[in-house]
């Protein structure tokens, strides 16, 4: 009777061997065929598993927490200014991750405006904004010891108005990005003309310029 | 060897400059000279060039200063800066001057 019963274990021990040495393979084939370009998008599992993951990892009593700064005009200004200078590089301005940067991560940035980001509760956006994704682009910003919270959750607020988003908005944010000395004199030069200067008097680059989008 | 260091030199070169163009967007600066319609106007670039400038539903209208603008409000003989969409072919942003005095 035991005999029989370690036989059966042994067949299923090695059904598992086998088994884990074909997923191992074609694993292996997958990766020797498409290589680990960050171009691609994660498959649906590598997402599902990684929003569950997420999930779990915020802890219960942040999941439930709502935001303790009022939502005031001022509040809302300073979110944008600090989003405009700290996160549009990858997120871009709208919240789109519509950026150089932001289109070649690996997970991709989200399009925040979306519902899968804006139906996050203001604690698990606070708890991403604090302390990060592993495995994403998306750092640690907060202090540890909380002196920063209270800018974070600023930044709560103004990811709840991205799609609300104004022109005049977008293009005050737009003074506020981070710039290359190339791309201030740039922007000082294109103020100038539209105020009436004449472009040829000042420096280069002239008419037509690039600059890099952030 | 040396033909070696040269292909790695041609090909560290192409590769830099193709990554030193990635993500670029245009930026032009001139008088508008012609409008066509909803979809498109003609400008004068400060060094010249005469371009066609494609607008969509997607372009945004702003005033100098910031403030949101109506694409009716363009007119001939504004200063306009144009800033292309990241694909290239079409304005994004259209900053212009107050209307041009007749």
């Amino acid at each position: 009777m035991a005999r029989q019963h370690w036989h059966i274990t042994g067949k299923i021990l090695a059904a598992a061997i086998v088994l884990a040495a074909a997923g191992l393979i074609i694993i292996c084939a997958w990766l020797v065929h498409y290589g680990l370009s960050a171009r691609t998008r994660p498959t649906m599992m590598e997402a599902v598993i990684a929003r569950s993951v997420r999930r779990l990892a915020t802890p219960a009593r942040m999941r439930g927490a709502r935001n303790p700064v009022p939502l005031t005009a001022g509040a809302l200004a300073e979110g944008r200014a600090h989003w405009a200078d700290h996160c549009a590089t990858c997120h871009a301005n709208d919240g789109s991750g519509n950026t150089e940067i932001g289109r070649n991560l690996y997970p991709k940035a989200p399009d925040m405006r979306r519902p899968r980001t804006q139906e996050l509760t203001d604690g698990e956006l606070f708890s991403i904004i604090k302390n990060g994704v592993r495995l994403t682009g998306m750092p640690a910003w907060g202090d540890p010891a909380g002196h920063d919270d209270a800018e974070n959750w600023k930044l709560v607020h103004f990811i709840r108005h991205l799609s609300k988003l104004t022109p005049e908005e977008t293009a005050e944010m737009e003074k506020l990005n981070p710039k290359s000395p190339e791309e201030w004199q740039q922007m000082q030069q294109e103020e100038a003309f539209l105020a009436g200067g004449d472009a040829s008097s000042t420096p280069a680059p002239s008419s037509t310029t690039h600059s890099h989008h952030h | 060897m040396k033909k070696l260091a040269a292909v790695s030199l041609f090909l560290l070169l192409a590769v830099s400059s193709a990554f030193a163009h990635a993500g670029h967007i245009h930026t032009y600066m001139g008088k508008v000279t012609m409008l066509h319609g909803r979809n498109a106007f003609m400008m004068k670039t400060t060094d010249g060039k005469d371009l066609t400038i494609q607008t969509s539903q997607k372009t945004k209208w702003l005033h100098s200063d910031s403030h949101a603008a109506k694409q009716s409000e363009l007119a001939v003989g504004q200063r306009v800066v144009v800033k292309m969409m990241a694909d290239g072919k079409t304005a994004g942003t259209v900053k212009m001057s107050a209307p041009a005095k007749k």
